[in-house]
């Protein structure tokens, strides 16, 4: 993610002189790894929709103060990140007294999502990266937004850190935790029925 | 709990090895095998690392943004091309969502009205029973809507154009390499897909439309012969046939031309609701390329029709194969590749035809 970085520091410039092109085009740029990012810690399309909107327009709006970041797609990250966490605080505080949800932080906090949701939709495909998806769904929330800042956006985990609010050593065994699980669940019996064509795909 | 070999373990820790083994470039692959070299008993290790970070990455793979990153722009793009004066951006309540739209409607009618064309389009998602007629004539493939519906004709780029009945296109079958020419009789609302090295060129009788990636309809008088353009997204470049040399119009969103056939003159009228109406994205049953468990014969018939290009393939073979996948936003080539890499086939493009073999499926 690195290699492009300068052109999107030149792009951030011209942006913050107005240019809406530029904004364009920087939307355009980051807008699949956002989704990508978001979907990891809001599971409700419309509220990220509303998220990712809200950010672009108030960065338009108040790009004449914007610092000039390290890396744009961090950066993006951050805030985005930043804005879902909010969102999430708010819409549980308002069920709070309905349902008995676990931490103050809602469902994006809880450990461990549930293994009966690893029985997506009870279809059990044969391809077998299907598998290996399914094997990561039931991972806890933070377990799988550190696999895909790793491995699909190509954060470093000195990033993946700062990102997460943790310790370097914390990003590393969660990782460490996760391939661990991911392991595990790729030889369940729930997750497929042929074994052995699973084998080479996650050793 | 099972553990997680430690040896390959220490490659994922490694953000330049990640880099590599998920976007893999010359420096790195001279890198790593100049490693592997110095390091024969760790190759093994390494290899499975690679392996485990590709299928990660491949795994963590989105589904379809397209769609989504759209609409996003379309409301980012309605906020920030409005007034201020209009639309103040100061709401910063949870009731965010509806104060959207309702600051949409207020001050965009225009782009509210063409968002309303996205959304309803959304709903069909069988495909449709009547499909438009395709004819491959030298090396050209033409696809004429003799419905009395629209019709969505798909391109192997990516591109979408929705073809109004009695209108027709014609191009080279897998388009040209690079560029993309398309020749239109009649009225069609286009979705070019992206490609700033092959850019899309519409003929449209006496005027030709050049653009990269962006939406946009065009209309024909059958009376007067008067061609109308309304560009929905990015930018369209207008040239008459006479001078390819000099664009006449630059068009961005909810711009638009009319080109009088009588007079060979472009002018460039006033855009108003009307005209924007009349000229958004017509409502046309779409395919449905989401595949649930389906056999992959009936998978090449969709795009056969979708397409309007020849796939051959044994029947006897394929019959068992089936597959479950999302196919919406991927180019034809795309399409082919994921399908015959979850039944374990090949395929290749002959005579404007495609031919697909493989072994049966158990």
């Amino acid at each position: 993610m690195e290699r492009d970085n300068q052109d999107y520091t030149a792009l951030w410039l011209q942006f913050k002189n107005g240019n809406k092109d530029a904004f364009a085009e920087l939307y355009h740029s980051h807008i699949k790894s956002l989704i990508a990012y978001g979907s990891k810690l809001c599971a409700d399309e419309e509220l990220l929709k509303d998220n990712i909107q809200d950010l672009f327009i108030e960065l338009w709006n108040s790009r004449e103060n914007l610092a000039e970041p390290g890396c744009v797609k961090f950066y993006l990250f951050k805030a985005l990140r930043y804005k879902l966490i909010r969102a999430d605080k708010i819409h549980h505080s308002r069920q709070a007294f309905t349902e008995n949800l676990p931490g103050a932080g809602g469902a994006y906090e809880s450990i461990e999502a549930p293994v009966e949701s690893a029985i997506i939709d009870k279809e059990i495909s044969d391809s077998q990266i299907n598998i290996l998806r399914k094997s990561i769904a039931v991972l806890s929330k933070r377990q799988q937004e550190a696999i895909q800042l790793r491995f699909y956006q190509g954060l470093s985990n000195e990033q993946i850190a700062e990102l997460m609010g943790v310790n370097y050593q914390s990003v590393s065994n969660l990782m460490y935790t996760a391939l661990c699980r991911i392991k595990k669940n790729m030889k369940a019996p729930v997750f497929t029925t042929a074994l052995a064509t699973v084998f080479h795909l996650f050793f | 709990m099972e553990n997680f070999d430690a040896q390959i373990f220490s490659f994922l820790e490694d953000d330049a090895f990640i880099n590599w083994a998920t976007n893999p470039d010359e420096h790195g692959n001279a890198y790593w095998n100049a490693w592997m070299q110095r390091n024969p008993d760790r190759v093994e290790d390494l290899l499975k690392a690679k392996q485990i970070a590709q299928n990660l990455a491949k795994a963590q793979k989105p589904l379809n943004t397209e769609r989504l990153s759209k609409d996003i722009w379309e409301n980012i793009h309605a906020d920030i091309a409005a007034p201020q004066n209009v639309i103040p951006i100061a709401a910063k309540s949870s009731e965010r969502r509806n104060y959207f739209i309702a600051a949409s409607v207020a001050g965009l009618l225009l782009v509210a009205s063409s968002l309303y064309f996205l959304f309803s389009n959304h709903k069909s998602s069988s495909n449709p029973a009547q499909q438009i007629a395709s004819v491959v004539m030298d090396n050209s493939l033409q696809h004429t809507n003799s419905t009395a519906e629209n019709r969505v004709v798909y391109l192997v780029d990516g591109s979408k154009v929705t073809l109004k009945p009695g209108s027709s296109i014609k191009h080279a079958v897998f388009l040209q390499k690079d560029k993309r020419e398309i020749y239109l009789d009649g009225d069609a609302f286009f979705e070019v897909a992206k490609d700033p090295n092959r850019p899309f060129y519409v003929y449209a009788h006496d005027i030709v439309l050049r653009v990269l990636g962006t939406s946009f309809n065009v209309s024909t008088n059958k009376n007067t012969g008067n061609i109308t353009v309304l560009v929905r997204t990015g930018k369209v470049s207008v040239y008459k046939k006479s001078n390819i040399a000099r664009a006449e119009y630059i068009l961005t969103p909810n711009e638009g031309i009319r080109y009088m056939a009588q007079t060979q003159s472009i002018v460039k009228p006033e855009v108003d609701r009307d005209f924007v109406q009349s000229n958004s994205k017509p409502d046309a049953p779409a395919f449905n390329f989401n595949f649930e468990e389906t056999p992959v014969a009936k998978i090449f018939n969709t795009l056969e029709e979708a397409y309007g290009i020849k796939i051959n393939y044994d029947e006897k073979i394929f019959s068992k194969c089936v597959i479950t996948t999302s196919l919406n936003d991927e180019t034809f080539d795309e399409k082919l590749k994921i399908i015959c890499e979850a039944v374990g086939a090949n395929y290749r493009i002959e005579h404007n035809e495609v031919f697909a073999e493989g072994n049966a499926c158990k």
